[in-house]
């Protein structure tokens, strides 16, 4: 009952985000304005990598992204760019890293098997997205996610969150930080669920509030001004609406070593 | 006045009192042997005659008359009392004739003498034979031994009796005859009889019967001329019972004369044949190569009675042809130069650093001179041990494919074959000549096609000829689309680039560069190791987020934030099933560097053979093909992993 309550709550949040996010464009730039920037931005962040013809093996992610300017600035763009990297995602997989930044998800990879002839890998909150040579292609998972999977946040949210309430209830504090992590990484999707715990007066979703919204959410604020920041700023805060859901390939069976058995209908 | 005889010719003395000798001893004639050994070096090549004139009262004065009998011959006069300066008269085979000669000498007292001294030399190939001279009653007398009785009072003629023995001998496969003035100083020419040409599994000079033998050299042993004085002198009592012609051959190499053309008949290096025989048509046989110019003599010597009256050399030369080659490994041996052959670059790379519309000039391309190029290689042609004098010589290719030059940098004034398939010298034209001599020492080989070329150096003369072969194959790096720009190869490769191992020709872009992530369809050496274009595989951490995949997080077992070989062992079983058990790079699919960075085997047909060829992403940079070991030694290491 309280998973279905969750659902219908998280629900309603996310559909009144349409017409708030659709405000934030308004206020701010046209969609075609946002559009111009975000190419504009986006060619001079990969301009920075096909510059660097270096021979080394060794990729430095944080050159890359958190310490590149340009990554940074492209960063800035905010939800309402997200459409256009989910575009450009297709071709370029590392749009994930700017897609992360803005809207805080983050997944998982687990692998199994006992010797490496046996393991497979796959998408912790897709386990259906299975490989058998290595990680599940990334295009596909933030596709699935983009596409329909965020939708599941809601169901993502309670596991976690009660799984870290029993944790913490049993003083397994290290486990229950990490757990407190994977609930951070449902991203800025999960703040209506988190919203709604602060409603019910469980304020300890904040600190994981304020740092999905880059601390324009204090995190030592309290519950009352928790909710009147997030009535006054949700629409910031909100993806779009999933509207078309692409053709996502079913996982197969039997795929050869290498292939990804599910997702890939969005890869390049 | 007593008539004053002449020194008799000590040798010639001595062979005939040898020979008479033996005659009356044993009642036969002479041994060949016996008989070859006395007239060796017994040839009359000068006679003198002092003749004394003495008048006794008054009387006409003396007056000598000298002439000539043959084609060619020259006396040198000399009054000796009362004395007067040498004068010699000629005649020779251009038409000088000072024949015949006379002179008249004033004697103021009876007792006054005059001493003259003639001496006769041979000439233009004709030797002396005799001095004679008819008497007032028409009896011949012959000066034969050079002693006289002389009277006087009446004019007094002297024939000098030239004669040749005569040999001719023709440039070999059926050349042309060599001019009598160049029988000794230029000789025949023809090759060494080292060939097979009848396939018969057996070299020709150890074959007994050739057909279709074409390397001998045939010899024209002539009766001597003129013919009617030979005849006179034959039929003349004191002179006419052994007459001979003495023919033999001899010379650095070893030599054999043989009766007719391919060896089925007739094989000596000496004989004696009688005059009657004349002419006479022999082939002589080079059974190896001449060590000098003109190094073989074929010698007739034409005598009446044990002594050799006259005598003609032919020179001749047997030839040696080589045409010799370095290549990208050295010399190439002999024995192997038509087989496993030369290899060299096919001059795709671009040494002057040109471009047409931005793409890079294949430096085959161009005429040049190419600054910088360093492709060709040395070659040189040889004829041994001299180049003659006539005949031709030819380079001669298989396809255009290749190209010669003199200079290791081109240019139009170094083309030696750069169009076509042949280039031919006349060597009997001294232009030609001296341009091949120019050039033989110092050909440089181009590489222009992808393949093999037959390079020929031939030889001929008349029918006969020389060859030699050498295979070249012509290897570079050709998989990818274009060889290096300019900007890639100063980047890439030697001598300043990344890899300054890297030889040009021998490494080629197959992919383009990628870039570093974010780039579009960035991926590393790791990742194309596998044939994997959709990761970049760092050493340790996975960053999902961004696309990145650490070896040590998702292949370690356990990951233990530290990266190993073993994480990479666990990398390749996964990937690709590989395990690292192969030996080196010829059985190895894969070689890890000890510099994270891995290279896969191309399997392409780049370098023939002799080149083992991989395949590396170079980071965010392009992919190339390279000489698995020209990466050795940089930022990437050594191979430390051979998988399979």
């Amino acid at each position: 009952m309280f998973k279905v309550e969750m659902r219908l709550l998280c629900a309603a949040a996310l559909l009144g985000c349409l017409v708030a996010t659709q405000s934030a464009r308004a206020v701010g730039q046209t969609p075609d304005e946002i559009e111009q920037m975000f190419e504009t931005r986006y060619r001079a962040w990969i301009e920075s990598g096909r510059r660097n013809l270096s021979p080394s093996s060794e990729f430095d992610v944080d050159a890359a992204f958190d310490n590149n300017p340009a990554f940074q600035e492209l960063v800035k763009l905010g939800i309402p760019a997200v459409p256009y990297m989910f575009e450009r995602l297709k071709e370029n997989r590392y749009l994930g890293g700017a897609l992360h930044e803005i809207t805080g998800w983050s997944f998982d990879w687990v692998r199994v098997g006992d010797t490496p002839r046996e393991w497979t890998w796959s998408v912790e909150e897709f386990p259906d997205m299975v490989s058998q040579s290595g990680p599940p292609d990334t295009v596909a998972t933030w596709l699935r996610w983009w596409h329909g999977g965020r939708n599941q946040t809601p169901q993502w949210f309670a596991q976690r969150y009660g799984e870290w309430k029993a944790l913490k209830a049993a003083g397994k504090d290290k486990e229950a930080a990490e757990k407190y992590q994977r609930i951070k990484d449902l991203g800025i999707a999960a703040l209506p669920c988190m919203i709604e715990r602060v409603e019910l007066g469980d304020t300890d979703v904040m600190p994981a509030m304020s740092a999905l919204t880059d601390g324009e959410l204090p995190a030592k604020a309290n519950a009352a001004t928790c909710l009147a920041w997030w009535a006054a700023n949700k629409h910031k805060w909100t993806l779009p609406p999933v509207e078309v859901a692409e053709p996502v390939a079913e996982p197969e069976s039997g795929s050869p070593p290498g292939e990804s058995r599910a997702g890939d209908s969005g890869a390049e | 006045m007593k008539p004053k005889r002449l020194a008799l010719k000590t040798t010639l003395t001595a062979a005939l009192l040898a020979a008479g000798l033996w005659v009356l001893l044993f009642g036969g004639a002479l041994p060949q042997a016996v008989l070859s050994a006395l007239l060796h070096g017994h040839t009359a090549k000068s006679a003198t005659l002092s003749k004394v004139a003495q008048a006794h009262g008054p009387g006409p004065p003396p007056k000598l008359t000298v002439n000539l009998y043959g084609s060619a011959g020259k006396v040198t006069w000399t009054d000796v009392d009362p004395p007067a300066p040498s004068v010699t008269y000629t005649r020779d085979l251009s038409g000088n004739d000072d024949f015949p000669v006379t002179r008249e000498y004033k004697l103021d007292d009876e007792e006054e003498i005059v001493k003259v001294h003639l001496e006769a030399k041979d000439h233009d190939g004709w030797s002396f034979i005799r001095w004679e001279w008819y008497d007032t009653s028409g009896y011949l007398h012959t000066d034969y031994e050079h002693e006289i009785d002389l009277s006087f009072g009446s004019p007094i003629t002297r024939t000098a009796v030239f004669m040749r023995a005569h040999v001719d001998i023709y440039d070999g496969g059926g050349g042309a005859m060599v001019s009598e003035d160049e029988e000794v100083s230029r000789g025949a020419f023809s090759a060494a009889n080292t060939n097979d040409t009848d396939e018969d599994g057996i070299v020709d000079k150890d074959d007994p019967n050739v057909p279709g033998e074409v390397d001998l050299i045939k010899v024209v042993f002539r009766k001597p001329a003129p013919g009617a004085k030979v005849d006179q002198i034959r039929q003349e009592e004191d002179h006419g019972l052994a007459d001979y012609a003495f023919i033999s051959a001899s010379g650095g190499p070893e030599v054999k004369l043989w009766k007719n053309s391919t060896k089925s008949a007739g094989e000596f290096t000496e004989i004696m044949v009688s005059v009657d025989d004349l002419p006479l048509t022999l082939w002589l046989e080079g059974r190896a190569v001449s060590s000098a110019p003109r190094d073989v003599s074929v010698h007739a010597s034409w005598g009446v009675k044990l002594l050799d009256l006259a005598s003609d050399t032919g020179k001749a030369t047997f030839l040696s042809i080589n045409l010799a080659a370095h290549d990208l490994f050295g010399v190439v041996a002999e024995d192997d130069e038509e087989t496993e052959g030369a290899y060299v670059h096919y001059n795709i790379d671009n040494d002057n650093g040109n471009t047409d519309g931005g793409d890079p000039v294949a430096d085959y391309t161009e005429t040049g001179p190419v600054t910088g190029e360093n492709d060709l290689k040395p070659a040189t042609a040889a004829l041994s041990p001299l180049v003659p004098t006539g005949g031709t010589v030819a380079l001669k290719a298989s396809s255009e494919g290749i190209k010669v030059w003199k200079s290791p940098s081109k240019g139009a004034d170094n083309a030696v074959l750069t169009s076509g398939t042949e280039k031919t010298w006349d060597l009997s034209n001294q232009s030609q000549r001296d341009e091949f001599n120019a050039a033989r020492s110092n050909l440089r080989v181009e590489g222009c096609t992808d393949g093999t070329v037959n390079l020929t150096l031939e030889y001929h003369i008349g029918s006969s000829g020389l060859s030699d072969m050498v295979k070249y194959t012509f290897i570079a790096a050709t998989c990818g689309e274009h060889h290096p720009t300019p900007e890639q190869r100063n980047r890439i490769g030697p001598p300043a680039g990344w890899f300054p191992a890297l030889v040009h020709c021998e490494w080629s872009i197959t992919r383009p560069a990628t870039g570093i992530p974010p780039t579009p369809g960035a991926y590393n050496c790791i990742a194309w190791s596998v044939d994997d274009t959709d990761w970049w595989y760092n050493k340790v951490s996975s960053d999902r987020l961004h696309g990145i995949v650490g070896i040590d997080e998702e292949y370690g077992d356990p990951p233990n934030g530290v990266f190993e070989l073993a994480d990479m062992d666990r990398f390749y079983l996964v990937k690709k099933g590989y395990t690292p058990t192969a030996s080196d790079e010829t059985d190895a699919q894969v070689m890890y560097y000890s510099g994270f960075h891995a290279a896969k085997k191309r399997g392409c047909a780049c370098g023939a053979g002799k080149w083992i060829m991989y395949e590396s992403k170079c980071g965010g940079a392009e992919a190339i093909e390279h000489v698995h070991d020209q990466l050795n030694g940089t930022t990437y290491g050594s191979p430390v992993r051979y998988y399979k």
